[in-house]
């Protein structure tokens, strides 16, 4: 393949892209109109379960079905994107993956104080004070750490890149460095956990988190530091 | 990880060879930033990719990396 066919191959793919995420735009603006349109009726009445599902599984359903839509809508040919190809991209797809790494203390750091202090309602008044909305937030709060832990999400191409000599040298590193940051919080859970038991169990997910992020910075600034030439 | 006793010629035979980082890059399968470090001595490669390396030049692997004379040899 010449290089101008792989300029016309990418070319197609980078409108595609643009047409997805325009489309992804108008997927969460129905979601957010449904979850909307859900809630009206609640207003003003006593809170129950079943509305609040009902609100979840209409906006859960439009979500789904807009993004299963768009992605098939916009998806691209079978084997358009070659090995070459996506080498070619690489310098693009690691500064993007960097960004994301980046982001990760924000994203997961939120989403570990929510699950610290649903913890903390539990031990304190059982499984039973949770309700449909703080069940679904521990359960995605749980949930959020097997794409991490798997390596889902990672798209067959981009892979080649992730799985690449260099890059899985900064995953090494990256681990190890998270490894050692949570050996470095377990004495302190230790310490909590004598102290007063239910902080232990309150305090694991923070450190659950510290075991993402520092790792995600770690690759983060490793890619970052490549970057620079001698 | 950086290694003090390699010493790393590959900037100087991929430049002779009239090649790019991401051409060079392209040739061997790997991203244009894993040159870059190799270049550096930030990144050490794999045997295999030294290979690699020295095939996509046209030279020996030796032409591309050598070690530093241990101090504590010297008399």
């Amino acid at each position: 393949m010449s290089d101008a066919d792989e300029e016309r191959i990418f070319a197609d793919l980078r409108r595609r892209a643009k047409r997805r995420e325009l489309l992804m735009l108008l997927v969460a603006g129905a979601m957010a109109a449904t979850a909307l349109g859900l809630s009206l009726p609640m207003i003003g009445r006593p809170l129950r379960w079943q509305p609040i599902a009902l609100m979840f599984g209409g906006e859960a359903l439009v979500g789904a079905v807009g993004m299963t839509a768009a992605w098939w809508v916009t998806r691209f040919p079978p084997g358009a994107l070659t090995a070459r190809m996506t080498l070619r991209q690489s310098d693009r797809v690691q500064r993007l993956m960097s960004r994301l790494y980046l982001f990760f203390p924000l994203l997961i750091g939120g989403i570990a104080i929510d699950w610290a202090l649903l913890v903390h309602r539990v031990l304190r008044e059982g499984w039973r004070v949770l309700d449909v909305t703080e069940g679904l937030v521990f359960a995605f709060c749980a949930l959020a750490y097997v794409p991490y832990l798997t390596g889902w999400g990672v798209a067959r191409m981009t892979r080649l890149i992730y799985d690449e000599e260099l890059f899985r040298s900064f995953r090494t590193r990256g681990y190890i460095a998270g490894f050692w940051s949570v050996m470095a919080g377990l004495p302190l859970i230790l310490a909590l956990g004598l102290a007063r038991p239910a902080w232990a169990v309150e305090a694991l997910p923070l450190l659950i988190a510290v075991g993402v992020c520092v790792p995600a910075v770690t690759i983060a600034l490793l890619n970052r530091r490549a970057e620079r030439d001698a | 990880m950086p290694d003090g006793r390699l010493v790393v010629h590959l900037k100087a035979a991929r430049t002779e060879a009239g090649l790019t980082q991401a051409e060079l890059a392209l040739q061997v399968g790997v991203t244009r930033k894993t040159i870059n470090t190799v270049e550096n001595g930030v990144f050490v490669p794999s045997t295999i990719l030294a290979l690699g390396l020295a095939r996509a030049l046209g030279v020996t692997v030796e032409a591309l990396f050598s070690l530093a004379p241990d101090p504590s040899s010297e008399p």
